[in-house]
Parts: C-alpha cells; structure tokens; sequence
C-alpha cells in the first residue's frame, strides 16, 4: 500500500494539470505486461542464485561423507549428479512411499495376540509399480531403476485397462530374480492403504496366488514374484517357522501390528529385528536357519532368441550382472505350463 | 530604489530570447545571490510583493527566491533549508511579511507566492519557527467576511504545497487546521472553481495526515460528502471534478476499512458514472478507482491466507467489493476497450489501456467469476468487421488468462486457439499486436492448451510468419515462442536428464533459423525487438530435447561468429548511441552464448573452449576502462565456461588472470566486481586446489575490496561467501590467511542496521549468511578427511564466538530462513569437527530453538540440514558416543529402515550395499 500511495502522490502533482504528462504513468508497466525471465538483471540473479545453490552442494557432499548414512539423502543426491543446468525438471512422485521399520526395542505387550512376523530376504527395497502395461521397480528415493513388463495386474500392454493398476512393497533378490512380496498396497486398481494388515497380507496371498503367470519366469514375465509368509508371534509359532528351510538368505524380522493401515515413512507399528537379537530382546533361542537358495537350472534351448531380448529390458538401469538362461519355479497351485516351456527337472522348496 | 530598479530590469531578462541576455542576467543573479544573500532574497520578496510590478519581474522574482529554498536534490535542499535558517531573524519576518502579502495580487496561475510560502514554511516548521503560519494561511480561508477569491485560491495552493512537501509527522497537530480550510474551500457553496480546485488538490495532498479526522465518523462522514458533492460539479468545473475524484482513489487506498457505508450510497454510482465519461481525465480515474479497489483486495486475500495458515484471524478483511461490482464494471470496461487511439505511442496513457489493466486486475481479484460475464462480449465480436471490436474482444480474452482457476479456462482457450491462430493475420496491425500478446499469455499461463496437438503446427507456423511483422507484433511473437519452448519442455514426462525429443523438435531449426533473422533486422532497434528475439532464442536453446542437438550446437558457432563481428565492429564506432546499441548487442550474444554452453555436450564444449576463451579475453581488452556492462557479461560468459569445463580450465588460468584481477578491483562498476567475485567462487569449485597459486593475489584484491567503503555494499557479502569458497578449496593452505579473515568475519558479523527499513533488513541477513558461508569453507577446508588435527585446531579459539554469532542470528526475530539453514549446517559441521568439547555451547536453549524451527521449516533443504545437525549432535550425547556406534544407536528408535547403512550390528556384509541405491552408482 505504501507503493500505492507514493506513487499516487508522484503522479498527482498539486498543479492544475490533473495528469502530469511529464512522467510516465505507473500502471503503464502494467499494460500488456510480459514476463522476462532472462532479462539482464534476471540472469545476474540466476547466476548468484546458481553459484549459491553449489555452493551449498559442495557442503552438503562433504558433510555426507563423514555421517555416511545414505537414506536422508538419496534426493539430494540424485540432484546433486543430475548436470548443473538449471532446467531440471523431475516429480519424485515415486519417493517415500514405503512403510519403513523402526528397532523392535520395547516389546509390545500384546505381541503375540496382535502381531505378525515375516522373515525378510536380503535384497533391495523396492516400490513396485504395475501401471499402463509396463511395471516399474522404484527406490525409497523414488528413482525408477527398472522397467520390464510382469504378469502383474496393469504390469503388462494389452492385458488390463488403464484403471487396473497394481502398487507392491517388494525386496528383490537378484541372485533369483524375485520380488518377495512384503506387503501389498494397490490391486489392480483397489487401494488398500487404509486396510489392516491382516486383510492386505490376507489378500495379498490370495490375489497373488489367483494371478496366473507371476510365479513363473517367461518372455512376458521376467521376473518372478512371491508372497512372504507371514506367522503369528507366539513363540511356538516363531520357533517352528524359524525352523522351516528358506529358499533366501533372512536378512532380519519384521513385526507388524494387526490393525495398522499402510503409512509413508518409519512407523512405529512395524519393529524389525535380526535374528540373533531374539534371545535378548524376546527370550526365544537363537535359531539357525537353514538356507537353500532355489538352483539356477540350465538354458532352456527353445529360447535363445528371446533371451537376449529381456536381458536387454532388465539392463535399464540394473547393474545385475547377465544371466544366460532362465530357471522356473513351482509355486503351490500356481503352476500354468507355458509354451515354451521344456522338460527341465525343476527344484522344489517348501 | 535604485536596487529595485535594478532587479526588476534584469529580472525580464530572465526570459529574454536573446542568449547573451539571458546569460548577463544570469550572473547577475548569481553574483548578487554569492555577494549578499539576505538582502538578495529580501529584494526578490519585494519585487514580488509589489503589485505594480510586471507580471515577468514578478514571477522570475518568485521562482528565483523559491530556486533559494528548494531543491530536487534531497542533500542541496537540506542545506538550502539550513542556510535560510542561519538568516537573520528580522530579515526572515521581511521576507515572510512581503510573500504572504503576495498572496491573491498576483495575475498568474499557479502562483509563484505560494511556491515561496511553502518552502519557508518547509524550511522552519519543523524546528517550530513561524508557528502561526498555518493559523494565518486557514485564516485566509475561513474569515468572514470572506477573503478575496484569489487570496483563498493563492492560499489554498500554499496550502496544498506544504501537504505535499512537508514532512506529515510535523503537519499532524495542524490536521484539524488544515482540513478546515480545505473543505471550507471544497464547499459546493463556493462559487470560485479555481478556489475549489486549488482546495481539493490541497485535500490530496493532505490524506496521508489526516488519519485521525478519519478515524471519528462524524469527520469523516463529513469529509467524504463535500468530496463526493464534488464529483457531481457541471461540465466547466470538470478539472475540480477529476481532482475530486482523485481524491476518491487515494481515499480507497488509505482508508479501505472505512469506506462500506459509503460505497452503495455513493461511491458506486460516481465512479461508474465516471468511467463512462466522455472526458478521459475523468474515466481515467473513475477506472483507476476500480484498479485500486483490486489491488486492496488482492492484498486483502493475499493476508488471510497467510493469517490462516499461521492458525490466526486476519489484521483487515476485504468487502469484496469488486466481485460485487463485477457484472457492472465488466460491460463498461469492454466498451471502453473499443475506444483504441489510432496512433498510439507507446508512452501515452488512455482510458482504453487503463480498461485493458483494470479487467486485468479484475481476473486476479474475482478469479472465475470474471468468466462468465466477459464470455458473450468475445463470442459476439471477435469476428465484427469493426477492427476495434475484435481488437476488444481479444484483449478482453488475453486479460482474464491469470486468475481464474487454468482447469476451467483450458477448455475455453483450446476451443478459441484456431480463431486465435488465424487473427495472428488480421489485417489490422492492433488486432495483430494484442492478438499475439494473448498468444503469449496463453503460452505463459496455460502451457498444456497452448501446446495442443490438434493446432500446434499451425500454430508454429503462423508464429514464424508472425516474426516478419511490425516490431510491436514481431516482439510479442517472440515473448510467445519462449513461453512455448518452457511449456514443450515441461510438457515431456521423463525420467531422464534430458528428453529424446519433444513437440518443438520438428519445427525447432526453422523455429532457430528464422529468430536469428529476427535479430538482424533493421528495426530491431524499436519495441525491443533484437531483446526478445534473443531471449527467445536463449529460452529455445535451453528447452531443448536430445535431438535438437545439432542446431544447438550451429547456433553456439553462429552466435560466436556474431560476436567475433561485433567485437571488429566495436573497433570503429564512433557515437555515443552507436556504442550503447553496440553493447547491447554484445551483452545479447553472450549471454546467448552462455545459454548454448550449458546445453552443449561436454566433449564438444571442450573442441570450441580456445575459441570462447580468446574471444572474450578480446571482449574484455576492448572494453576495458569503457563499457561496465560488456566487462561484466564477459566474465558471466566465463563462469558458464568454468562449470561446464571444470580442471579443465586450468589452461586457461595464466592467460586469464590479469582480467580477473581486473574485475575484481574494479571498485566503481560493482556489478562488473560482482560478477568477477562470483567467477572466483565458481573457478575454486572448478579448480580445487590447484586454484592454491592464484590465492594471493586474488585474497589481497578481496580484502581491499572489503575495506573500501566506497564499494557497494552487495559486493561485501559476495565476497565473505567466497572466503568460504577458497578455504574449502585450498584446505589446509588457507592457514596462511586465517587470522586476516576471521578478524574481518568478526567484524562483518557485528554489523547492525536501522530495522525500520526493510531493505537493510534483507541486506543484514545476506551479510550474515555470507559470514556463515565463511565460516563453514573454512570448518570444512580446515577438516578435510579429518587427518589433519593440527589444522582444525587453529580454528578451536574461534569456535565460542561462532557460536555466539549464530546465537546472535537465532536471537533477530528478522532472520530468514536462508540464516536457519546455513546455521545448522554450520552447527552440524562445528559438532563433527570438534566433537564433544564443544557440546555445551551448543546445548544453549538459544541453539536448540533454533534448530527446531529448522527442523520444522517449510524448505526441505533447511529441515534437512537441521535435522542433521541435531542427530550430529545427539550423537555425540550418547553414552556410546561418537559416529562409530552401532546398536545402541540404532536402538535408540530412530529412523531406520530395515536396511540400515555401514553401521549395522555385527557388520552384516550385505547390509550397507543393500540399502544403495542403484541410482547413487550413476
């Protein structure tokens, strides 16, 4: 308002000329008015702005090297290796959309009535995204680091309508090119975030199960995926599955709580806990778990050419090292012969 | 007599045509006012006292007494002020007597008396000399029986002078006084126009003061019935009436909360009837209210929604008055649009621009509700056979494009574009002109319409054609094509750092080539075409996709070549005016220039670096000494060339050095410093440390710089950053230069500024940040990889103060949240460097405050920073202590993934791998 009136008091002189003529009016700047973004004094101040932005940067890396913890920064990161040009432009829409763990410390008192363990493999966390007929594996940060097609509702073109898309909360193990299924937030086109976990590991062992196709290796599908078991935390219960073979190396224990929907961020309804720590902090022995990881069978010949052609849709972005050949897995009720399919003996696991 | 005599002749000679004259007369004055400057002006007072006098001597006596008080030059008319009250007081009471007598003798409008009394008045006043004076002037007004008409209109002009020029604190226990006599003479029943006008003009001027009579209703309600009263004077008083209205808009912007039980019974129905005027001084104003009303209530809103989101009720509410207004405004503003003048020069001001502005503002304020009543009007006219109609309709529609909600206007605007498209053509050069400025509002505001598949081809097309046109239509066309490229760009969904192609690639060489033409046009010089047409250009080339790379890189050569021409051509020019075209040219191409750097590939940068580099250390040889602006777009060229080449430009240091030094030392064309001062920053990031044997020099130049007070002040915070900038380059080499630099950080952190101006708050803040910014290069240069204890030691005597000084930041309730987020970084960095030693300066309830607002700051780099500075800190607090700690840490509940990094318990081999991020190995 002060503009307004100083600039009303320069432009009514106390002369008998109503408008002075002499200056040009104020709001002629305002007639036909066009943004000028790389005016000169625009660009002096993109200049100092960008000298300050790396300025900030040169810190910010310095002081990541000493603390070392890279989760915080994994954006800041991604923004500092991108080119210093000034027209960056990237929606991390895809970023913190995981329900992260904290340390199992206090044991809550209804653990065995209201919680639910699973065994984790050692992997990478990844946010699955089966959408429009392609599906896209994410990181925590929300940078896309794979892109293939799955038999995955919406994760395949030509199967299912655009509406019918399909979110997963994933840990990959490259050595079996699986996804192991943590948790399940969005199915073909029915979210479940605001559901307890009891009802989306319900469904997502159903709805993986009824899914034809995503337990096995193919063209169209070359990934496998997998629903983690999931026990309920009496100790007998925790004992006995502790006891079972795994076909992947457990990386460590998360406890969910029953009734907790499916939230962003740490949350203090999921503990986490490796194993050894079971005796402290639950009064359970040490169990020894017992590994056997699924035998990678030989090339199937009928396929070569094809090989070649998802090899080369896994190498976007993935730093795996190449595979030749492909390995089937057998899964419960799951087992729909494909084509090209031949008479390789097939390891089974429990 | 003989004096008088004398004063008078030489006096008329002041407009003599004659020049020698003219200049005798000159010295003469001049001489008599050095010899004896009381008895000068006492002379002049009575030559324009006296009646008998010739209407010239009168007049040139008063406006040279009145060049002895005044000044446009605030410093000279101090003095001037200081100088008359250093006269004799007898001499003064003459010379009051003799001007105030003055008053309603003269012959002449405006009156030269009135001039005089008012700079007296100006001059003594505020050190409560000739207290009666405004009981005097009021006298003159109000007696009765009344005064001469012409005294009252000489009296309210002294009057309205004073309000204008004085200082209002000093008028404010004269208010009451003062707007007596202004409404006694505003009255309808005052017969003399030029009393009235002379009155209301008076009553603008004193609006600012009068606060407190427009606090008391009964004041006020009396105030605003002789304004409103005023307005509706007949056609021969209308100069009264556009001061009376005047005083409305003034009004409207001083005293918003007050006006709601005068705008239905009033106000309304005056301004409306106002903005249909036949007279343009009159529907000027009668819109300028309306533009005004907007302005408040966009602030209005603008504060309730700050107020809201900080959980509080707002200081002042808007009436929404121009949404209440709308439906009547809007048609009347149409119409006014069709009243275009048909040579209109850029500068003039015209009820149909002030139409053009103020449905402008009506769109920010009402938003969607300005939709509906402009539509049929658009509908109607955009294909009258009456130029003006269409020219109407399309600015009406270019007018209303911000502030209703874009999802509402998308449909509307892709529906208009193809008659749009077509009006670039219109045989009217004004339809032209508005036409492609609404074409560049579309691009501006609703990039996804403008970029529509089923038109953009025709649209491209029609654009190139556009740039053939008249300079005014031909810049628009431009401002239109660097909206377009932003929005093309925007518009690709990739996750890439740059997308393979997108909808400007096809007609991008055309799109490139023609702009160049554009350049060279021999009118470029008028609308600033050559500017825009260059932006364009640059916005081109820095929204590009991978596959117009090529072009880039032809118009980076084309670009180069100019510039070579150029600088041949800089050589031979002659004029004044030449030069300045010359330099703007140069300024163009290189930030051009720059604009292609960034975007070309690195490896290609690299084969074309020689050329850039001699050509600019050409430009800054030739323009050394001379042109500030080119030196500084030079040295801006050169920073785009350090970023992009990095070691690399080593090669080039030798060569380059002397013109660095240059520009660093060039203290009178700061901008020039400026930008050599941000060119060191850049060439230590580049560098690293083998920037460690220029350091010398360079340090030595900031640090005259530093203690030169005649350098603008916003070098200084530049500079103190760059400290940092070369501390952490250099490391532990920057010892040799610790001591000169904490003690000038020690001073520039103890600055103070008035805070009642805004402006020095914000330049306090970066003075501050700029300490901080320092402070931090050398923590972390000292620290390098933490082996060197000795040289991070250095610095331990310093840290206390540090502290405070951040303390002292936190403590301003004025600083930003730039401070905050350069503070913990800061923190976090003293913490890791020096450890537990220094946990308890920084466990100050001060410190801590500080960094919980940063921690819930609305900035994630900030929140960020905070955050880490206070697990730095908490760290170091555990019973576990230091960074090595494993479960303890961990177990202490905070946020950790399941995959927690290097410090996962039992150095589980996999754990820290398996949390990388693919994307970190980039």
């Amino acid at each position: 308002m002060e503009e307004l009136t100083s600039t009303l008091a320069s432009s009514f002189s106390v002369s008998n000329i109503p408008n002075n003529p002499a200056a040009p009016h104020p709001r002629l700047a305002q007639y036909k008015a066009k943004s000028h973004d790389l005016a000169q004094s625009e660009r002096r101040r993109q200049m100092l702005d960008r000298q300050k932005k790396q300025r900030q940067d040169v810190a910010n890396l310095a002081r990541r090297l000493a603390e070392n913890d890279w989760e915080n920064w994994s954006t800041e990161e991604e923004e500092d290796e991108e080119e210093m040009d000034y027209t960056q432009k990237r929606p991390k829409l895809y970023a913190n959309q995981l329900m992260l763990s904290e340390w199992l410390v206090d044991v809550p008192g209804d653990l065995e009535e209201e919680w639910l363990m699973v065994a984790c493999p050692v992997g990478r966390r990844n946010l699955l995204v089966a959408a429009k007929g392609t599906t896209k594996a994410y990181t925590k940060g929300g940078f896309c680091v794979n892109c293939f097609p799955s038999a995955l509702p919406g994760g395949r073109k030509g199967k299912y309508s655009a509406k019918e898309y399909t979110i997963l909360d994933t840990i990959f193990c490259e050595a079996s090119r699986t996804f192991y299924v943590l948790d399940i937030m969005c199915w073909k086109g029915h979210p479940v975030y605001d559901s307890e976990t009891d009802f989306r590991f319900y469904w997502l062992q159903t709805k993986l199960q009824e899914e034809p196709g995503v337990a096995e290796h193919s063209n169209t599908n070359p990934f496998v995926f997998v629903a983690l078991k999931n026990t309920p935390c009496q100790r007998l219960s925790i004992q006995q599955r502790l006891a079972e073979t795994f076909p992947y190396e457990v990386d460590g224990l998360l406890f969910f709580h029953k009734r907790t929907h499916y939230t962003f961020g740490s949350s203090p309804l999921v503990g986490w806990l490796k194993p050894h720590m079971l005796p402290d902090i639950l009064g359970i022995p040490a169990p020894t778990i017992t590994v056997v990881p699924a035998v990678e069978t030989s090339v199937m010949d009928t396929t070569h050419e094809n090989d070649q052609d998802y090899i080369d849709t896994m190498e976007t972005g993935n730093t795996a090292t190449k595979k030749k050949g492909r390995r089937r897995r057998k899964r419960g009720g799951l087992e729909k012969m494909e084509a090209e399919e031949s008479t390789e003996p097939v390891v089974d696991e429990k | 007599m003989d004096v008088i005599a004398q004063m008078l002749h030489v006096l008329e000679k002041t407009v003599s045509p004659d020049k020698n004259e003219l200049d005798a007369a000159q010295q003469f004055l001049e001489q008599a006012a050095e010899k004896n400057l009381p008895e000068f002006i006492v002379t002049l007072s009575k030559v324009l006292a006296d009646p008998a006098n010739s209407q010239v001597a009168r007049m040139a006596a008063g406006l040279q007494l009145k060049n002895q008080l005044t000044s446009k030059d605030p410093a000279l008319q101090v003095q001037h002020q200081q100088r008359w009250l250093s006269m004799d007081m007898n001499i003064r009471a003459e010379i009051k007597n003799n001007v105030l007598q003055t008053l309603g003798t003269e012959t002449t409008r405006p009156s030269s008396a009135a001039q005089c009394v008012a700079g007296i008045a100006c001059a003594e006043l505020p050190h409560n000399q000739w207290p009666g004076i405004i009981a005097h002037l009021a006298g003159n007004v109000t007696a009765m029986p009344a005064r001469t008409e012409a005294v009252k209109e000489a009296t309210l002009e002294a009057i309205g002078y004073i309000c204008q020029d004085m200082d209002p604190q000093h008028l404010q226990s004269e208010a009451n006084r003062i707007l007596t006599a202004i409404v006694q003479g505003m009255r309808k029943e005052e017969q003399s126009i030029p009393v009235k006008l002379a009155a209301t003009n008076a009553l603008l001027n004193s609006l600012e003061f009068t606060k407190a009579n427009f606090d008391s209703d009964s004041e006020r309600h009396f105030i605003m019935q002789v304004v409103c009263e005023a307005t509706q004077c007949e056609e021969h008083q209308v100069n009264v009436k556009v001061a009376a209205l005047q005083n409305l808009v003034k009004i409207m912007s001083l005293y918003y909360q007050y006006m709601e039980s005068y705008m239905g019974p009033a106000l309304f129905a005056i301004t409306l009837e106002a903005m249909k005027s036949d007279v343009d001084e009159v529907a000027l104003q009668g819109i300028e209210f309306w533009s005004t009303v907007c302005d408040e209530e966009v602030d209005l809103a603008i504060e309730a929604s700050e107020a809201m989101e900080q959980g509080r009720p707002p200081e002042h509410t808007s009436k929404f008055y121009a949404k209440g207004a709308l439906q009547y405004l809007v048609p009347i503003l149409m119409h006014t649009l069709t009243k275009q003048e048909e040579f209109d020069d850029d500068d003039d001001w015209n009820p149909c621009k002030a139409a053009g502005v103020c449905l402008m503002l009506l769109a920010t304020c009402c938003e969607d509700d300005v939709v509906k009543p402009v539509l049929p009007f658009i509908q109607e006219h955009i294909k009258s056979t009456d130029w003006r109609f269409r020219d109407a309709a399309v600015m009406t529609f270019g007018s209303i494009l911000e502030g209703p909600d874009p999802t509402t206007l998308k449909p509307m605007v892709v529906a208009a574009m193809p008659m749009l498209i077509e009006l670039l053509k219109d045989p009217s050069v004004v339809v032209r002109d508005t036409t492609a400025w609404t074409v560049g509002r579309v691009c501006e505001l609703l990039p996804e319409a403008a970029i529509n598949e089923s038109y953009l081809v025709l649209l491209l097309t029609t654009l190139v054609e556009g740039l053939d046109a008249e300079p005014r239509v031909s810049a628009n066309v431009c401002w239109a094509f660097s909206s377009l490229a932003e929005a093309a760009y925007d518009a690709t969904e990739t996750t890439e750092d740059e997308p393979a192609t997108y909808c400007l690639s096809s007609s991008f060489e055309v799109i490139v080539s023609k702009l160049l033409e554009t350049t060279d046009r021999a009118d470029a010089g008028n609308s600033n075409l050559r500017s825009a047409a260059y932006e364009a250009l640059m916005e081109l080339v820095k929204n590009s996709a991978k596959d117009c790379y090529v072009i880039v890189q032809k118009t980076s050569l084309i670009v180069m070549d100019r510039l070579q021409r150029v600088l041949q051509l800089e050589a031979a020019v002659q004029t004044s005016s030449d030069r300045a075209q010359i330099n703007d040219l140069q300024s163009l191409l290189c930030a051009s220039l720059q604009a292609c750097l960034r975007r070309m590939r690195p490896e290609d940068t690299r084969q074309i670096a020689d050329r850039v580099m001699t050509m600019i250390i050409e430009m800054l040889n030739v323009s050394k000494g001379r042109s500030g602006g080119v030196q500084e777009d030079a040295l801006m060229a050169v920073g785009t060339l350090v970023e992009v080449l990095g070691t690399e430009f080593m090669k080039y240091m030798e060569a380059f050095k002397p013109y660095l030094a240059l520009g660093l030392g060039n203290h009178a064309e700061y901008q020039v410093c400026l930008a050599a001062v941000g060119l060191v920053g850049d060439i230590c990031r580049a560098l690293s440390t083998q920037v460690a044997p220029y350091c010398n020099d360079i340090m030595q130049l900031l640090l005259e710089n530093l203690a030169n007070d005649s350098v603008h002040r916003s070098v200084k915070p530049q500079i103190l950053s760059v400290f940092g900038d070369i501390a952490l380059a250099i490391g532990a080499e920057f010892k040799t230069y610790l001591e000169v630099v904490l003690s000038t950080l020690q001073q520039a952190s103890q600055a103070q500024v008035d805070k009642s101006d805004y402006d020095m708050i914000d330049y306090l803040n970066e003075l501050r940040e700029g300490c901080l910014e320092a402070y931090t290069g050398i923590v972390q240069g000292l620290k390098g990889d933490g082996n060197n204890i000795t040289d991070i030691a250095m610095l331990q005597p310093h840290v206390a103060y540090i502290i405070k000084f951040i303390e002292h930041i936190a403590k301003d309730e004025d600083h930003s949240d730039s401070n905050v987020c350069c503070g913990s970084g800061l923190l976090g960095d003293l913490v890791t460097a020096f450890g537990n030693d220094i946990i308890p300066l920084v466990e100050t309830q001060t410190i801590q405050d500080f960094l919980q607002e940063g921690r819930r700051s609305k900035t994630a780099k900030t929140k960020t920073l905070a955050t880490w500075a206070t697990k730095e800190i908490r760290k170091l607090k555990s019973p576990w202590g230091g960074s090595t700690s494993t479960d303890a840490q961990l177990c202490r509940g905070s946020h950790v993934s399941p995959f927690p990094a290097s410090s996962a318990p039992n150095g589980h081999v996999n754990d820290g791998e398996s949390a990388v991020d693919l994307s970190g190995s980039a």
